[in-house]
């Protein structure tokens, strides 16, 4: 046993984030903890990694108890970890980065060549290509991964803790990585993964850890469990597969024609003519980056298009203003969350009041009715499921997933003819992800016309009655379900063509 | 810790004494701008702290470094049972007419250099046309070939008719066909638009220019080193108090206002019992204006223009206003009053 | 979810919020003692003159809330536009115009007497407003930061008075002997804000705490102090919400710019009667309106009180002056390092507004 945690309690606040958790890595081994976010994965690995101090219970790390202050006791003591977050200096190069804090010196100076030279040698070893010279601004988010890993062994660490590394990285980088923790773990290194992905999970791991609600309520060795089986002790029920009936034709509610959007002398957005109609739910399929987000924006107000039409429920509201566009019959749920979705240092009320801000009963001729706000707030809360203490308590204090619930509640009580929903589950748990999905369908059937943008392929596939293809801001193809497999649709994405045979 | 506590006895020691005799002595507050090396302010400092000796009163400089401390100074000077609360510039008018209206029976107020309006405060200004007049003349003894004079002031108004009258006269009394330029710089601190009115002035002509612009005034004596360099010369005077040093020989003289010696005529009247309210303005023959190296030393001479000969006949001129012999009397107003300019 | 809970969260809020500027006025009194020690003064002493010289008193205490009324409407200037992510410091010209305007529209308009004092106070408003939508309207158009068109604003309002007042309007019933006089003609009673009652404190006063319930209102009671507060916060998020963000602009700034013109007419019509050279550039009140709103994180009615206590400090410090010889710069080095404190909040918010915006526009040209 390389390490051991016993009986480790943490209380944040009312939220008891760890409660009595136990568990424990062997050597040369790949341990995945998984579960949905805010069941406490994180906050162990915190915990173990020097970040958080636990209210009780005991660490021991090659044999000895251990108390660990900060990030660096952890290191010391060979735990080394991967944050979501990087922190790396962008004005500097990759080596600079990896000797950082612990420089070789010649005299006064750092010893540049010898750093390269270091890094190089720890490359080849762990098969981490990598150009040592190489500025962090000029590396993709999949490199700076790598350096970060490199930085750890750079430090000896025995014990690697990956905190959900796939969430930021493209599906080819997923794959390399992927090969990178086989690898390490190949070369003696034990391994600790977060996250809730279980392929991943699948893929590499050789013993599996499910937490819930503070608790570690099942382990498995990965040879003899199953993603099902995984993806119901996470959320505690079995996922029902969606029963989707076919859909009933209703009339147009968006559309799309012409629409082209210019900027700096490029074209992102070229002749788009798509259109939803009542009761179905249209995917746009498309790699990151192909001008989703611009033609979302273009057609929710947030960007000027420039050329072609929109039409929301029969009403041309090209280039209209936000509040036109939402009041013409039209809800947004944005693609990220923090960025356009909500105000992390609002309350939980104030980020549900948003765009009803002028309604009644909310305000009358300017002046509001905290009461009704509060209820408003409360009730949604409460029939989206969030998890929250207070509608007053701030933003940034739920986990992603309620967050996400919360703007998807807001958004879906609007009550419009056209929901748009950009990367609706993009980062969260499977729990929360089958709750919108079914909000999505139910709206569906009740006679919306939803356009869903998702970079999750699964999530089209299974969702939408018809899909369009996007690649380099062209509809590069429109199948309806059951038409087309995700092969197909795969290698029109990537600019590929069918072959008609 | 030890030396904190000794100090604390001490002063409560040395407060406990003072408040025993505030009693019998008399307390004056000075509430003015801020003094620094403003002479103006400094004059009357020196001569409030040397005359301490005199009468042994305790005093307090009131240092008012915004607009709005001149009010909370006045107030705080009543409130605190001053004896007499001396305000010096113009921003003392105002507060001290108010005041003096509240408790101008129990505390003398008086005011320097402005007119408070007031019959509670005892207001001091000076006929600063009779110095002017001085410098007028001055110029023309000092330079009886040329006819052209050069004047440099802050502002237009009518505020400052009485130094152009007094200069234009005096020029006027020795070179009856002078003719005068006059250069406005629309600021009391600003010394470019006098140092670029300077060298116009020399261009058109002008070799002696009347330095009636303030803290301006450094710009005309700069052009006048720089010209100097080039071979043309032009001479100025200062303002209020002793500018001429030996750095610059082209300041010859200052038209002075002395606010020490006002101070001391203030005191010395509070105390004899003499102390009158109401405008008092003050003349060369109370010796609170004059003119450097006429009615008073000064730094530096430049004896090549200022001659024994000119002095002695500026002299003459300083003698017959102060005694009386020579009687200016300056026009109401401006519109009355015409002048030839260039 | 209950009540009590809600209530107990606002409470710890509120404590929080308040720590930070509290420590910071407690430390800047505690290095002001040890200037007031190394000149070898008493600083409790020192400390307890200064309290009575700004409260102890009835004239005292009427000259602090006279002083603190320019300064809590300087501090309302900024809480309206800070708060809505426009870190405006043009309160000073705003207030300069405003007093201005108040001392013309009180001295030359031929009006009746009773439309005297609202003709002056309008017009402080309204040149308030247009002074402060100018650097809106360079913002909007022309991408120049607040802190840059503001700060070049206040020199031009300044240079600008004075010519006025020197020159042009200068008091025209300044007789020889007051030529140095660089103010405007004195109000007549018509146009003055009279004192309450004889010996307190002037109406400006009043109206100044009517402003700041204003203030309050319109922040906790309103859809637009709903706005503005999310266009503070997340101006991509308020402009997905549908929030017209040039709308707000502009009334974020007229209003901001209403408080400042007013807080100038208030000093011009309640204190000096008329408009005298340097009156609000001296004495730096919009300044201190705004370390007071950061003092008080915007929070309307707590500007109100950090704008007494700063101004206590300057009024006290003349007593403190007067008693115990202790030069008035004490009382500017308190202030100094209040304000030192509070210009790392300040940056931070800055900064903060400046990261924000750049997103907001990277994110569309909408």
């Amino acid at each position: 046993m390389i390490f051991e945690m016993k009986h480790i309690t943490k209380t944040y606040d009312t939220v008891v984030a760890n409660d009595d958790v136990s568990l424990h890595l062997n050597p040369g081994e790949i341990l995945s903890i998984v579960g949905e976010n805010g069941a406490g994965k994180s906050t162990i690995m915190k915990i173990l990694y020097g970040l958080e101090k636990p209210d009780s219970g005991e660490i021991i790390v090659g044999g000895a108890p251990r108390h660990f202050h900060n990030p660096s006791d952890a290191m010391a003591a060979g735990i080394g970890m991967v944050q979501q977050h990087f922190m790396l200096f962008e004005q500097m190069t990759v080596a600079e980065n990896i000797v950082f804090k612990n420089e070789l010196r010649k005299g006064l100076f750092m010893d540049m060549d010898k750093a390269v030279e270091t890094v190089r040698q720890l490359s080849d070893r762990y098969g981490l290509k990598i150009d040592p010279k190489a500025r962090i601004a000029d590396c993709p988010v999949g490199l700076r991964q790598r350096v970060e890993i490199l930085k750890i062994l750079y430090q000896n660490a025995e014990i690697i803790i990956f905190d959900e590394p796939s969430a930021v990285l493209t599906p080819l980088e997923v794959e390399a990585l992927l090969d990178t923790i086989r690898g390490l773990a190949k070369a003696g290194k034990s391994i600790v993964l977060i996250t809730h992905k279980l392929q991943e999970v699948m893929a590499v791991s050789d013993r599996v850890y499910v937490m819930r609600q503070g608790k570690v309520v099942a382990e498995r060795m990965a040879a003899e469990t199953d993603m099902e089986e995984l993806a119901m002790l996470m959320v505690g029920h079995p996922l029902a597969s969606y029963q989707i009936d076919p859909p009933v034709p209703g009339k147009t509610l968006l559309e799309t024609r012409d629409l082209c959007l210019v900027e700096n002398g490029r074209k992102v957005l070229s002749d788009i003519s798509l259109h939803v109609n009542a009761g179905e739910i249209v995917g746009i399929a498309g790699v990151s980056g192909n001008g989703q987000s611009e033609l979302i924006q273009c057609i929710t107000g947030l960007a000027r298009s420039t050329g072609g039409q929109v039409f929301v429920a029969g009403a041309d509201v090209t280039n209209r203003s936000v509040k036109a566009i939402r009041d013409a019959g039209l809800a947004h749920i944005s693609e990220d969350r923090y960025v356009w979705g909500s105000a992390t240092d609002g309350t939980l009320e104030e980020n549900t009041l948003m765009i009803r801000q002028d309604d009644a009963p909310f305000s009358k001729r300017g002046i509001v009715n905290h009461k009704s706000i509060r209820d408003y707030a409360v009730r949604l809360i409460k029939e989206f499921n969030v998890k929250a203490s207070s509608p007053v308590q701030k933003m940034r204090e739920l986990s992603g997933g309620n967050a996400q619930k919360l703007i998807v509640a807001r958004e879906m009580s609007l009550d419009t003819p056209v929901l748009i929903c950009c990367e609706p589950t993009r980062g969260i748990d499977i729990g929360a992800m089958e709750a919108i999905h079914r909000r999505m369908l139910q709206r569906r059937d009740q006679g919306s016309a939803i356009l869903l943008v998702s970079s999750e392929l699964t999530e089209i596939m299974s969702l939408s009655d018809r899909i369009y293809v996007i690649f380099e801001g062209k509809i590069v193809g429109e199948f309806t379900r059951g038409s087309m497999d995700d092969k197909h649709l795969g290698l029109l994405m990537v600019g590929g063509t069918i072959n008609h045979e | 810790m030890k030396k904190i506590v000794s100090l604390l006895i001490v002063f409560v020691l040395v407060l406990a004494t003072i408040g025993a005799c505030a009693e019998e002595t008399k307390k004056i507050a000075v509430i003015c701008d801020p003094v620094g090396v403003n002479a103006f302010l400094t004059q009357v400092v020196e001569k409030v702290e040397e005359l301490a000796g005199t009468y042994g009163y305790e005093y307090r400089i009131l240092e008012c470094s915004d607009t709005d401390k001149w009010q909370s100074s006045y107030d705080a000077a009543v409130a605190e049972e001053y004896d007499l609360i001396l305000g010096v510039g113009w921003q003392s008018a105002e507060y001290a007419a108010a005041k003096a209206e509240e408790a101008g029976d129990t505390i003398a107020f008086a005011v320097i250099d402005t007119d408070a309006g007031s019959d509670k405060v005892a207001s001091y200004s000076y006929n600063e046309e009779q110095a002017a007049y001085l410098m007028g003349a001055m110029a023309g003894y000092a330079f009886p070939n040329e006819t052209k004079f050069g004047y440099i002031g802050c502002f237009e108004g009518s505020g400052s008719f009485k130094y152009r009258w007094g200069f234009m006269e005096g020029v006027k009394s020795v070179i009856p066909d002078a003719q005068i330029t006059f250069n406005y710089t629309n600021s009391y601190a600003d010394p470019a638009p006098a140092y670029e009115f300077a060298k116009q002035q020399q261009a058109q002509g002008c070799t002696y220019i009347f330095g009636g612009a303030a803290a301006c005034n450094e710009g005309i004596f700069n052009a006048a080193l720089e010209l100097a360099q080039e071979g043309k010369y032009i001479y100025s005077i200062g303002q209020d108090t002793d500018m001429t040093r030996e750095d610059n020989p082209y300041i010859l003289s200052s038209q002075l206002k002395n606010t020490g010696v006002t101070a001391g005529i203030i005191i010395d009247a509070y105390f004899d019992g003499t102390l009158e309210n109401g405008l008092h303005v003050l003349e060369m023959k109370d010796n609170a204006i004059g003119a450097t190296h006429i009615t008073a030393e000064g730094a530096y001479l430049n004896s090549e223009i200022l001659t024994d000969e000119v002095i002695a006949q500026c002299k003459a001129v300083a003698d017959a206003i102060a005694s009386g012999e020579l009687v200016l009397e300056m026009p109401a107003s401006e519109d009355e009053y015409t002048f030839p300019i260039f | 979810m209950n009540n009590e809970r809600n209530w107990k969260r606002t409470l710890l809020a509120a404590v929080d919020t308040i720590t930070q500027p509290l420590i910071a006025v407690l430390i800047s009194f505690l290095l002001g003692a040890v200037v007031i020690l190394v000149i070898g003064k008493n600083p409790l002493l020192a400390y307890g003159e200064m309290i009575r010289g700004a409260f102890g008193k009835q004239v005292y205490l009427m000259n602090t809330l006279k002083r603190a009324t320019p300064i809590v409407m300087g501090g309302l200037a900024v809480c309206i536009a800070w708060r809505s992510g426009y870190e405006a410091m043009g309160g000073e010209g705003q207030m300069i115009l405003g007093a201005m305007a108040a001392a013309l529209a009180g001295y030359y308009l031929p009006l009746p007497a009773a439309l005297r004092i609202p003709a002056a106070l309008i017009a402080a408003a309204a040149v308030g407003a247009l002074y402060s939508m100018f650097s809106g309207w360079l913002f909007e158009k022309f991408d120049v930061t607040f802190v840059i068109s503001t700060l070049m604003l206040n020199y031009i309002a300044n240079y600008f008075a004075a010519y006025l007042c020197n020159y042009p309007l200068r008091d025209p019933d300044a007789n020889v002997y007051q030529m140095q006089n660089a103010q405007t003609g004195k109000l007549g009673p018509e146009a003055i804000l009279p004192p309450i009652v004889k010996g307190w404190v002037h109406w400006g006063f009043v109206l100044a705490i009517v402003a700041v319930l204003i203030t309050w209102f319109l922040f906790k009671k309103t859809s637009f102090g709903f706005k503005s507060r999310m266009g503070g916060l997340n101006p991509r998020f308020a402009l997905y919400g549908g929030i017209n963000a040039r709308k707000m602009l502009y009334l974020v700034m007229i209003l901001s710019g209403v408080m400042a013109g007013l807080g100038g007419a208030f000093e011009t019509m309640g204190s000096k009667s008329r408009y005298v050279d340097q009156m609000i550039f001296s004495t730096g009140y919009a300044w201190t309106g705004m370390v007071a709103a950061l003092l008080a994180n915007m929070n309307p009615i707590g500007t109100l009180a950090a704008s007494i206590l700063l101004a206590g400090l300057a009024v006290g410090g003349s007593t403190m002056m007067l008693n115990m010889d202790i030069p008035l710069e004490v009382c500017n080095i308190i202030e100094g390092i209040i304000t030192l404190f509070m210009s790392a909040r300040m940056i931070r918010i800055v900064a903060g507004n400046h990261r924000r915006r750049k997103q907001a526009k990277g994110g569309s040209e909408a």
